[in-house]
């Protein structure tokens, strides 16, 4: 895509989604920061994996990298996106404007500000980053990949415990940060994992070995993220669960049940949104990936890179979607954050195809050349 | 006569190989002994190894012995601690997931002792060796 | 640069070289172990037998601080453990090929690092001789032991990561115990060949073999992981403000990763330079090694941060209050020897010229490992010194004999490695000439 065309479309987004949360949610829903969540992380977390595997000198990336180095102006345009929080920025934290103590921390510039610039710092690093690596001058791309690293851990860090965890105060969790990073690694080999199927298709049968050999190992390094989210899940509960803290504990508890003072308690939805998540995310993943089989056909990765994705959206579901509204006094559950099902589905639908056509021009101006 | 080919490097080793497979030697009809596991030898000769069944038995044995133990301690002891739920699984499947470790590793090693015929007591100090020479020994046709 | 160096040494030159540490020991070797023994023997034998006939009065341990310096070098050895498997396991499954040069001795250290980590539990026990009550088996009073204390976790992940570190160090020595074994008279040709347990080096025992050590590899990666989060959760389960926090898995993990990557550089630096194997050693892989050092303190600083942030971030109390008596509190001298040790000095490695000096890495390296030392020590002494009510606070200070016990926990480390040094290969010969020898890297 040029770079005009890239423009118009996210013009385009933003006049969509500014339309979809003005007309739909009322300023009362997180779809907004549901889909950056997704979309940040994966586009992020395949300049990531770049850089990560050049500073490792890991071979598996060398054919990939140029494909997966277009994901760089949407991390831009998802900074953009992240701008419309603004108007419902008090609706969504209400906390932080009623109960915070020192006024410029919690203000809304600081607040936005500080993340918009984290995640443009990120962007501009990875934008020099791909200058440098695809011109082949690997002395200076080395240290922009450090830096860019720096920027991505820290963005996502930030989105993590700034945008999505405030939304749950006073529920607090540090490694709610790294889970968040991991997931958007996860999501970058989603993503190359659909670009090896694409280049597999362009070279029809005479598929380079060097690609085969990369698509092979994006399976391995699946794999192993596979183990690595759970990890991070299970130990994130397990902590949770195990010390009982009430401001702790609720995260997990209101998931699980719902109904209280005056209605029979039950099991909630979103016991079976986690579950779902944990299956898509883990299980399935981790079984299929033993086979040889499995891992060696570009054509089973992509649709269990689609499986991973629909997990990824469900986990989300259970972290965003789930998040309880107390009164005010924090003793009586009185209902969720509204995210709001069919704003998430339009914007969702909108910034996929945009990654896509961005993702497609790899290909496509490699068919002209 | 079993028919003997010594190498000292990989390349003419693997060459003179891949000529006796081609003329229908199989596993059983060579013996290769090699200073170091040399990169694509298993694809020329022979199956893949059935390790990976004893690897797969012991880590089902393990997992089911993890959740086994645990569940049946604290069903025949039923003693409630910190105010968790007597069969609360989380941290069984800690124990679960280190004994699946376990009895997957011990598995793995007993099976490559049996498959390989390890120990072998009478090449504790063996007549010959090849040090660091690739060997090919034909064996002799029993007919 | 790496495959020139090596690319001049032949199979047998390497045998040679190699075999060549395991000759007759020079007097500093001597000196050396001397030293060590003695450690042991005033620390383990007289301190610690010293505290078994009067008791663990003679610790400093009491209310409120019941978990001291036995646990820290508890998990302090324990997270020495932790880079042994790193690099022989997961460097494996990466393909990293520099892994060759240190996996030998690294997983020597994980085996006598967790055997001496072993020890710890057994001496902060006050009735040691019972100490299988620890493990569950049947007996008359028909007790089990609680499946839901995170003790009894360690129980199970350290003793797992014990047989399989021991597992994957002898099956790694396999096919070098035989090369020792063609080179070796006498006495010792039958030790050797008794250890070697006939191995010839056949097509199919490799093929058994090559899958085994990739089962292993591939086992022992998810347990040294685990092994850490268990133990870190020995402390995470608990309340206790500073304990109580969820990313300490991944933390103390990347710490233990830290800790053992300093203690590699700390051993083979000179042990490189005593038994002359710089063709074997170079200093691309001194480097290479040197970079996941950084990595992991980069890990364990975004930890310390995030922690910190959080804690005045989530508007907990408690938490703030931990947090900002680490920093101004009592115990401010360990808490910043921490800091500087583990999140400033290691990043001089970021300058190319410091990671290719060996005696800077070295210098380092210690510093790396003073600092985990104190990491765990700030941890769990000073979260427990002031926890939630003020009229449970009190001080905690090392006593003489759990000094004692400490350094008898390095003379018994050193003493066994010392042992290692001259008896076994300290390099993977068989890995080694696997990559010098392989066509296409000629």
């Amino acid at each position: 895509m040029k770079p005009q065309k890239l423009a118009v479309f996210i013009g385009l987004a933003v006049l969509v989604v500014w339309g979809v949360e003005q007309g739909i949610g009322n300023f009362h829903q997180s779809s907004l920061i549901f889909n950056l969540a997704i979309f940040l992380g994966a586009a992020q977390g395949c300049v990531a994996l770049v850089a990560a595997a050049e500073l490792c000198e890991g071979k598996w990336a060398v054919p990939l990298k140029k494909h997966l180095l277009k994901a760089v102006p949407l991390i831009a345009m998802c900074a953009i996106l992240y701008l419309l929080i603004i108007p419902q920025w008090s609706t969504l934290y209400p906390e932080a404007v009623t109960n915070g103590k020192s006024k410029w921390f919690t203000g809304l510039a600081f607040c936005v500000g500080r993340n918009f610039a984290i995640m443009m710092i990120s962007f501009v690093f990875a934008a020099l980053y791909s200058k440098y690596t695809l011109a082949g001058n690997s002395l200076v791309s080395r240290r922009f990949a450090v830096l860019y690293l720096f920027s991505y851990v820290i963005c996502q860090t930030f989105y993590a415990l700034d945008v999505v965890m405030p939304l749950e105060y006073p529920w607090f969790s540090t490694l709610f940060g790294a889970s968040f990073f991991v997931e958007g690694l996860y999501l970058g080999l989603v993503i190359s994992a659909c670009l090896c199927y694409g280049m597999f298709k362009q070279h029809n049968d005479k598929v380079p070995a060097d690609v085969e050999k990369s698509q092979y190992d994006v399976s391995l390094l699946m794999h192993g993220f596979s183990i690595l989210w759970t990890y991070m899940f299970f130990s994130q509960f397990i902590a949770i669960w195990y010390g009982n803290i009430p401001e702790e504990v609720l995260f997990f508890s209101t998931r699980t049940f719902e109904g209280g003072v005056n209605t029979p308690i039950y099991f909630s939805k979103f016991l079976y949104i986690g579950f779902s998540a944990a299956i898509l995310l883990f299980l399935i993943p981790f079984v299929s990936l033993m086979f040889k089989r499995v891992k060696g056909n570009p054509k089973t990765m992509v649709f269990l890179g689609l499986l991973i994705v629909t997990g990824s959206i469900l986990e989300k579901v259970y972290i965003i979607g789930g998040v309880p509204i107390f009164d005010s006094h924090h003793e009586h559950f009185s209902g969720r954050l509204d995210l709001s099902g069919i704003a998430v589905a339009i914007e969702f639908a909108l910034i996929a195809s945009i990654y896509y056509l961005q993702f497609k021009t790899g290909f496509s101006e490699e068919k002209a050349a | 006569m079993s028919k003997e080919y010594i190498f000292d490097n990989e390349t003419d080793f693997i060459k003179k190989l891949g000529e006796l497979v081609k003329g229908g030697a199989t596993e059983d009809d060579v013996e290769v002994f090699a200073p170091y596991p040399v990169h694509g030898l298993d694809a020329m000769l022979g199956k893949p190894s059935k390790l990976k069944f004893f690897t797969l038995v012991g880590a089902l044995s393990g997992v089911t012995t993890g959740l086994a133990l645990t569940n049946y301690t604290v069903w025949h002891w039923p003693i409630i601690t910190s105010g968790k739920p007597i069969h609360s699984l989380p941290p069984f499947f800690v124990v679960a997931f280190e004994l699946t470790i376990l009895f997957g590793g011990i598995f793995s090693l007993l099976g490559f002792l049996f498959l390989s015929r390890l120990p072998n007591p009478t090449q504790i100090v063996p007549e010959k060796d090849y040090g660091n020479d690739f060997a090919i020994i034909m064996k002799e046709k029993q007919e | 640069m790496t495959q020139e160096n090596t690319a001049k040494l032949t199979k047998d030159e390497l045998d040679d070289a190699i075999l060549g540490a395991m000759e007759k020991p020079t007097i500093w070797y001597w000196v050396a172990l001397a030293v060590s023994a003695a450690c042991f023997f005033f620390g383990i034998v007289c301190c610690w037998g010293y505290q078994m006939v009067t008791g663990l009065g003679v610790s400093g341990l009491n209310n409120p601080v019941g978990w001291g310096v036995y646990i820290t070098d508890f998990v302090f050895w324990v997270g020495i453990a932790h880079s042994g498997t790193l690099i022989s396991a997961v460097l494996f499954l990466f393909r990293a090929k520099w892994r060759c040069s240190f996996n030998r001795s690294a997983e020597a250290m994980t085996v006598f690092a967790v055997m001496t980590a072993g020890l710890f539990p057994l001496i902060h026990l006050g009735r040691v001789w019972l100490f299988y009550w620890l493990m569950p088996y049947p007996n008359q009073r028909q007790l089990w032991v609680n499946f839901r204390s995170p003790l009894v976790w360690d129980v199970f992940a350290v003793s797992t990561y014990f047989t399989i570190s021991a597992i994957f160090f002898y099956v790694g020595m396999l096919p070098d115990l035989a090369i020792v074994r063609r080179k070796a008279t006498g006495i010792r040709k039958l030790i050797y060949g008794a250890l070697s347990i006939g191995w010839k080096g056949t097509q199919k025992q490799w093929k058994h073999y090559n899958q085994l050590y990739m089962f292993l590899a591939a086992f022992a990666t998810p347990l040294v992981i685990s092994v850490h989060s268990v133990v870190s959760w020995d402390f995470a389960m608990g309340i206790v403000p500073g304990w109580h926090t969820t990313i300490f898995p991944p933390y103390f993990v990347a710490g233990a990763i830290f800790s053992g990557c300093a203690m590699v550089i700390t051993l083979v630096v000179p042990m490189r330079k005593i038994f002359r194997l710089e063709r074997v050693i170079t200093i691309d892989h001194f480097e290479s090694l040197a970079k996941l050092m950084l990595v992991t303190s980069i890990i364990v600083t975004y930890a310390y941060i995030v922690e910190f942030c959080i804690a005045f971030y989530s508007g907990n109390v408690f938490e703030a209050y931990a947090f900002k008596y680490r920093l101004v509190g009592d115990y401010w001298i360990p808490y910043w020897i921490m800091l500087t040790c583990n999140s400033m000095i290691p990043f001089l490695v970021f300058f190319k010229k410091i990671r290719r000096n060996l005696t800077a890495l070295f210098i380092i390296s210690i510093f790396a490992n003073i600092g985990m030392w104190f990491e765990r020590f700030n941890i769990f002494v000073i979260s427990l010194s002031h926890d939630f009510s003020p009229y449970s606070w009190g001080m905690y200070y090392p006593s003489l004999i759990e000094i004692g016990i400490t350094i008898g926990s390095f003379g018994w480390f050193f003493l066994l490695f010392l042992i290692f040094a001259k008896t076994l290969p300290i390099v993977a010969i068989t890995e080694v000439k696997e990559i010098i020898s392989a066509p296409d890297h000629h």
